[in-house]
């Protein structure tokens, strides 16, 4: 996918296997992340100084909903391309907060990366349980050292917070992911998702 | 419970016009990166105030100055509880507000620099810009389905959420942690038949328009960064400029 | 235009055909209209005009079908777009743009067109349509009969000799519709060969050159527009056919007012100045009404009449701004009986409101909080599965029904709770004559009962084969109340239009 090849003299990235419907799907997951997202914020951050609690608050919920996309895609760079869109709405337009496109994209790379070298594909209980922990730990990690760049207190959030948050949000994804398998087996049945 | 009102924000460009919303939204994107690296490398927290109100006269003269107060409002609840509670836990106001006026600040310009993008910026424009950007084209489709579908899935959100009260299931949170089948059953498994149904429905009707990958499209409108646009770069250059020298040679004002 | 020769079709995972071999012939000019039974294979066969079977649909497809010289097998969907333009039962869903001409300008800008060229296209398509003054409008502020010529619009800038229409008019009020078919006859005397998917016939049978009907997958009947004017015809292939309503309404009208013509039954719902209003102006003013039991009482109005509104305020789902809602007036604590208990609301989509994985649980879901035991909840389920027909269906999966059972299933899992009123909104959308009559029969058999019904429809026929009583709705305010009897005579002038605004 991240092949890079010379057409018409511009350097592009190819997406070639991903069909039409695999991508209105993807945006329709991301749609759907960015509603529950603005949600927790809403609901969980606003009443709460941590910054992690936001990370905690939406990483099993996410990965939900996320690992039921994977399920439906299958194919690797879903993931990241989950991160890219992501990262574009939260990160420039709602809640337009710059430092969640790079943590976005780095978090979603991530689990691909791991996805490809352990499984090759995304179908199995395994792969999305793996790659949903793997996304919330690296994006939670990312977001939380930049707040310390950006001048938040060291007093609420010192290395050790970050790293138990980190832990607990990728325990929260795995268990979303878990979740998310299972709604992708009900889904099966229910005849709206081939195999 | 009006969701599609809160998600609206994106599908009420039509017949809105400003000088900034005419503005190339690569020169926009430009602007929120540079006055949020900028608010990095500020100090000083007068400098980091008139960032923020450069920004916010900015958003008036565009008029979506009223929109965004919702969101600022909430934003500003936050720092305002943050520093409550460190006041409470370090019984030393003054201490707690010197400590997060400069975060809170940065944030505040980031956020402001992101609404006003966002604000006056059509998904149209948005993906346009991106594209000449080299962001890839079907991503491009991507991101247009996400901006277009988001008031629409908070509808079929609501319209779910109206069908389970009809059942007599009300879902507080408090439901929700005693018996979380009725979040798993009650909103996501529905949600998700829709989602598949309409995603499906709108590939089909891409493809049939003649929508292949998005490689190679051209545009009605095209963006082009003109006389006005240079003009607003080097004004917000010289200013970012001034404030930073600024920085540098003063002491903290607070 | 059109050749199909021995089609056969299998969507994924299944082995009954969809489409049995299916010949066509369709030539340049004609207007065609494909109608039958839904699951007929009408649609499944509009869908491999322009190769979105089997391309994106996947699934075995045998046989061979040309349009405008190019063999679909060979050419992808979006290769197609240049020969088919393909219009949807719902536009809304499919636009990707915020204004008009952006949406108008999606298909040229996906040949890559230069922007004069494609500016060329959308006004022309406009103008084909005449939407050429809401071109800068914002879509969504459009009516839907407006929307669906958008639609259109944006199928024509890119050129197509052949338009396919899927059940257009669904969503569409009566002058919605007759704007579309409008539209549809300009289109026909410009050349354009036109292929309409549809089950209602009213509308069509001035522009029809032929109609083919299907069942099972097979084409049964081709013929003439005469066929149209056939009443045993339309009956033996189960078409809509309103014109010839006359027996069945005697019929039905007699057993209804059998039942109620004493006017002795209780008043159990007593509506007086509702008013409710939306944030964005449209408001509900003055609404006053009352419902006896085992009455049914049909809603009637243009879609943003706010008959919807109307019956979100009824079922608590909005809070009245002004005016009483008393259930049960003459009984004193008649507002004591529980929420679920007082009525049930079906609302349009059936899977926006389908929650459990087997149809036998989806009836008991919820029931228990509503402080029923496991004893009381198992029998009212099996009481309503086999009173309803769905014993067959227990253990499936509610959402791969058909649309029909769906429908049965969700007015089965409000009858569980033994409510004294149902309110259906649009209940026959998208239906066939045979699943609207078996919906009519359900109803008769729970109004016998002693349920009473509140319909919201513009679909004419189906109103007056049910209701005792008409509500006319217009800008938020009932504009007239007539019986049903009354309201039938009016038809036979077609003064009953006036309350369409045709």
């Amino acid at each position: 996918m991240f092949k890079k090849t010379s057409n018409t003299g511009k350097w592009m990235v190819h997406f070639g296997n991903f069909t039409t419907r695999d991508l209105a799907f993807i945006g329709m997951i991301v749609a759907l992340m960015f509603i529950i997202e603005m949600v927790i914020m809403l609901g969980v951050a606003a009443i709460t100084p941590f910054p992690g609690a936001k990370s905690i608050g939406q990483a099993f919920f996410i990965s939900i909903i996320i690992a039921v996309g994977l399920a439906k895609v299958t194919k690797v760079g879903t993931f990241t391309i989950i991160g890219i869109i992501m990262g574009v709405v939260a990160g420039l337009i709602m809640p337009a907060f710059l430092p969640l496109l790079p943590a976005a994209i780095l978090g979603g790379l991530a689990a691909d990366t791991v996805t490809k070298i352990f499984y090759g594909r995304y179908g199995s209980r395994n792969s999305l349980v793996v790659a949903c922990g793997v996304n919330q730990m690296v994006e939670t990690l990312l977001i939380l050292t930049i707040m310390v760049v950006f001048g938040f207190s060291t007093e609420i959030i010192n290395p050790i917070m970050i790293l138990i948050t980190a832990i607990l949000a990728t325990v929260l994804g795995a268990a979303g992911g878990l979740i998310g398998s299972k709604i992708a087996t009900e889904l099966q049945s229910a005849g709206a998702i081939g195999n | 419970m009006n969701m599609e009102n809160a998600f609206s924000y994106n599908t009420s460009y039509v017949g809105e016009d400003s000088p900034v919303h005419r503005m190339d939204p690569r020169i926009k994107l430009g602007l929120v990166l540079g006055t949020t690296l900028l608010s990095v490398f500020l100090q000083n927290v007068a400098w980091l105030v008139t960032l923020v109100v450069m920004l916010l006269a900015l958003s008036a003269i565009s008029g979506t100055l009223k929109k965004m107060t919702k969101f600022l409002g909430l934003f500003f609840l936050f720092a305002v509880l943050t520093v409550a509670i460190m006041t409470l836990l370090t019984r030393n106001f003054i201490y707690s507000l010197e400590y997060f006026s400069p975060f809170f600040l940065r944030f505040g310009v980031m956020v402001t620099a992101g609404m006003l993008f966002a604000f006056t910026t059509s998904p149209n424009h948005l993906s346009q810009a991106l594209q000449k950007m080299y962001f890839p084209a079907p991503l491009s489709f991507t991101l247009t389905v996400t901006l277009r579908y988001i008031p629409t899935l908070a509808n079929e959100a609501e319209t779910i959420f109206n069908a389970l009260r009809l059942r007599g299931v009300y879902p507080s949170n408090w439901d929700v942690i005693r018996k979380p089948s009725y979040l798993y059953r009650g909103m996501i498994i529905p949600l998700f038949i829709r989602i598949l149904k309409l995603s499906d429905e709108i590939a089909i009707a891409a493809e049939s328009r003649a929508f292949n990958g998005g490689n190679g499209r051209s545009s009605l409108k095209n963006i082009k960064i003109g006389r006005n646009d240079l003009f607003f770069s080097l004004t917000m250059i010289m200013f970012c400029f001034v404030l930073m020298v600024m920085d540098k040679g003063t002491f903290s004002l607070i | 235009m059109i050749n199909i020769e021995k089609l056969e079709y299998h969507y994924p995972h299944t082995s009954k055909p969809a489409l049995n071999s299916v010949d066509l012939h369709v030539n340049k000019g004609e207007f065609i209209l494909v109608t039958g039974k839904s699951g007929c294979g009408k649609s499944t066969l509009a869908c491999t005009l322009n190769g979105i079977i089997p391309h994106i649909s996947g699934g075995d497809m045998e046989g061979k079908v040309v349009v405008n010289g190019k063999n679909t097998k060979n050419f992808t969907v979006f290769q197609m777009a240049q020969e088919v333009g393909f219009i949807f039962q719902n536009p809304e869903s499919q636009f990707f743009n915020l204004q008009v001409e952006d949406e108008v300008a999606f298909g040229p800008e996906n040949l890559g067109l230069d922007p004069e060229e494609i500016d060329k296209r959308v006004s022309k398509a406009l103008h084909d349509v005449k939407m050429t003054f809401w071109r800068k409008h914002n879509v969504f502020n459009l009516s839907e009969g407006q929307k669906q010529r958008v639609n259109i619009a944006a199928n024509l800038s890119l050129n197509p000799e052949l338009l396919v229409l899927d059940e257009p008019t669904s969503n569409l009020d009566l002058p919605g519709a007759m704007e579309l078919f409008q539209t549809l006859e300009r289109l026909k005397n410009n050349g354009k060969t036109i292929v309409l998917i549809d089950h209602r016939t009213q509308h069509v049978k001035k522009l029809v050159d032929r109609v083919i009907i299907m069942d099972e997958g097979k084409i049964i009947h081709k013929g003439g527009k005469k066929l149209l004017h056939d009443p045993e015809a339309m009956k033996k292939y189960s078409i809509r056919n309103p014109t010839h309503l006359t027996t069945m309404v005697k019929k039905f009208n007699a057993y209804n007012t059998s039942n109620i013509s004493h006017n002795t039954s209780k008043v159990i719902l007593e509506v007086n100045n509702l008013s409710y209003q939306y944030s964005n102006g449209f408001a509900l003013e003055d609404v006053s009404f009352t419902l006896k039991k085992g009455e049914i009482l049909g809603i009637v109005g243009n879609n943003g009449s706010g008959k919807t509104t109307l019956a979100k305020v009824l079922a608590g789902l909005l809070k009245p701004g002004k005016g009483t809602i008393i259930f049960f007036p003459e009984d004193q604590g008649g507002n004591k009986i529980s929420m679920a208990h007082k009525l049930g609301m079906v609302l349009q989509n059936p899977d926006h409101q389908l929650f459990m994985n087997k149809v036998h649980t989806e009836l008991s879901f919820g029931l228990s909080e509503l402080g029923f035991s496991l004893e009381e909840i198992e029998s009212r389920v099996e009481d309503i599965l086999s009173s309803m027909n769905l014993s067959k269906l227990r253990n499936r999966h509610p959402h791969s029904l058909s649309s029909g059972e769906k429908q049965r299933t969700l007015i089965s899992a409000f009858m569980t709770r033994q409510p004294h009123l149902l309110i259906l909104d649009e209940p026959t959308t998208g239906m066939d004559s045979y699943h609207m009559n078996q919906l009519v029969g359900e109803i008769m058999k729970l109004q016998g009962d002693g349920v009473s019904f509140i319909l919201i429809s513009h679909d004419i026929e189906f109103l007056l084969k049910t209701t005792h009583k008409l509500i006319f709705m217009e800008n938020g305010k009932i504009i007239d109340e007539k019986l049903t009897e009354e309201c039938y005579n009016f038809t036979a002038n077609l003064k009953v239009h006036n309350h369409f605004k045709v």
